[in-house]
């Protein structure tokens, strides 16, 4: 009886929190109230995304400017010939300088090429493996205050004991302290694969925690938290193999020009399909076959295109 | 010419007014696009823009300015939108990021939670803000206010419930 009463002044802390679920809320309020209840919950959301810190919109707006730091570089080649020009080189060579202190012009940038491999050692002796078409940056400068790195595609790091190590993707931050992991971003597809210690993936306003074995993917939006049978401590891509787990095939398609440099043409296909398996990194011919053989899709080798058809 | 002391193009003030405004623009497009993913894009445009225009832009009256950056860059893309559906009749766009709750959650009654939240009791607020602007569980909150958990569900619990009822007496 005690511990009724004391439940029943804690249960909406309890549901907020998530320890109990809608429907048990719904056995103890109103109908009525249990409206209002879900409505100041998405209001609650709403506040906790308006008032979240902005830190990684401040990132990414100086890596926005950064970029566009090159489009000035590369305007300045044609330059018109009035007696303007001067002040307008004036003008652009106090805006270069401008955003040169205010990045720190220190950039520093690896990228792989199609089916390479690259292996990358940071200054704290970090290590790095870049997949096939991957990209990763950071800043020289600032390694010593933040351990911040920008990553396009996917890649491996095994981090040395420090400081807090960001990777920072278009889709999402990945924060750890010295760790192993797998990060993959690419368009409307991420996915954070933990082998050893603790990450902490942050993808929108939304945290995810992940220990050894623990995954977590969004594709199109949508979240899954996994826990994946993996024995071993690196992902399988290092040892030559690319491995899907019921992904759509537009992503398996990508990973495959990605990694013999080709080009995947098929119209008729749906390509939204699930797929899961593997292909071998090294034999273009074996890993067609293995994709699309077991997906009853037909392809044409011309040249360095391929074609599928029904 | 005398310029005004802020100068929008030095560093330091550009990110001074990026901690001043990005929750207000933030806050402005989101309730228009009601779209976390959309609202996210276009507050980093806004200023990325701002940092090309920062010549043009005066300290006075930077509120005004990035608003106004902000909205044309909703307008661009609702526009764009507009021609893609043109072209693409029949197929249906769904976007799944846009969470399906904040479709109905208005302005309105978002700023009557804001009052309402302002309006919790120091120690309600308190506990509030720290559970879900902190993300902080509740066996911290106790840890760090010296009290007990249950003490910290309690007050948790109350807090909801006049954010409930005062929302729908406001």
């Amino acid at each position: 009886m005690a511990e009724k009463t004391t439940f029943n002044d804690t249960y909406l802390a309890k549901w907020i929190a998530g320890d109990i679920t809608d429907a048990q809320l719904k056995e103890l309020v109103s109908d009525n109230d249990y409206k209002a209840y879900k409505k100041l919950q998405s209001g609650v959301q709403v506040f906790d995304y308006l008032e979240a810190p902005s830190e990684t919109t401040l990132a990414a707006v100086k890596h926005k400017i950064a970029l566009k730091k090159y489009t000035v570089k590369k305007s300045k080649k044609v330059r018109p010939l009035f007696a303007k020009s001067m002040i307008a080189i004036a003008a652009s060579i106090a805006l270069f300088f401008s955003i040169n202190t205010f990045l720190k012009f220190n950039d520093v940038s690896f990228e792989s090429d199609f089916g390479e491999m690259k292996t990358v050692t940071l200054l704290d002796k970090s290590e790095v493996i870049l997949n096939a078409k991957s990209t990763l940056s950071y800043n020289k400068k600032d390694w010593e205050n933040k351990r911040d790195v920008n990553l396009q595609g996917e890649a491996y790091f095994k981090v040395q004991k420090g400081s807090t190590f960001n990777v920072i993707t278009d889709n999402g931050t990945i924060s750890v302290l010295g760790t192993q992991f797998n990060v993959n971003s690419q368009k409307d597809f991420f996915e954070v694969i933990c082998y050893e210690g603790k990450v902490m993936v942050v993808h929108n306003t939304n945290e995810y925690i992940l220990t050894p074995t623990k995954s977590v993917r969004i594709l199109n939006g949508i979240k899954t938290e996994e826990t994946l049978k993996i024995t071993s401590k690196k992902p399988d891509w290092i040892l030559g193999e690319s491995n899907f787990r019921s992904v759509p095939l537009k992503l398996v398609i990508s990973a495959l020009e990605k990694q013999f440099g080709v080009t995947i043409l098929g119209n008729s296909i749906d390509t939204s399909i699930v797929f899961t398996g593997s292909f071998d990194n090294k034999n273009l011919d074996i890993a067609l076959a293995s994709v699309f053989k077991t997906t009853n899709i037909k392809y044409q080798i011309k040249n360095s295109t391929i074609i599928l058809s029904k | 010419m005398i310029k005004g002391l802020k100068n929008i193009c030095n560093a330091n003030v550009f990110e001074e007014i990026f901690n001043n405004y990005a929750k207000d623009v933030k806050r402005f497009i989101f309730f228009k696009t009601k779209d976390t993913n959309l609202t996210e894009d276009i507050v980093q445009d806004t200023f990325v823009k701002l940092w090309e225009e920062c010549k043009n832009a005066s300290y006075d009256t930077i509120k005004n300015f990035l608003f106004t950056i902000a909205n044309n860059l909703f307008l661009n893309i609702v526009k764009h939108n507009k021609v893609i559906d043109k072209h693409q009749k029949g197929f249906v766009r769904e976007n799944s990021n846009e969470s399906p709750e904040f479709i109905f959650l208005e302005n309105e009654f978002y700023e009557k939670l804001e009052n309402a939240i302002a309006s919790l009791s120091e120690k309600q607020r308190e506990v509030f803000l720290m559970s879900r602007i902190e993300k902080k569980k509740y066996k911290e909150i106790a840890a760090q206010l010296n009290i007990s958990v249950k003490a910290v569900e309690k007050r948790m619990h109350a807090a909801l419930i006049a954010l409930k009822e005062k929302i729908e007496f406001i």
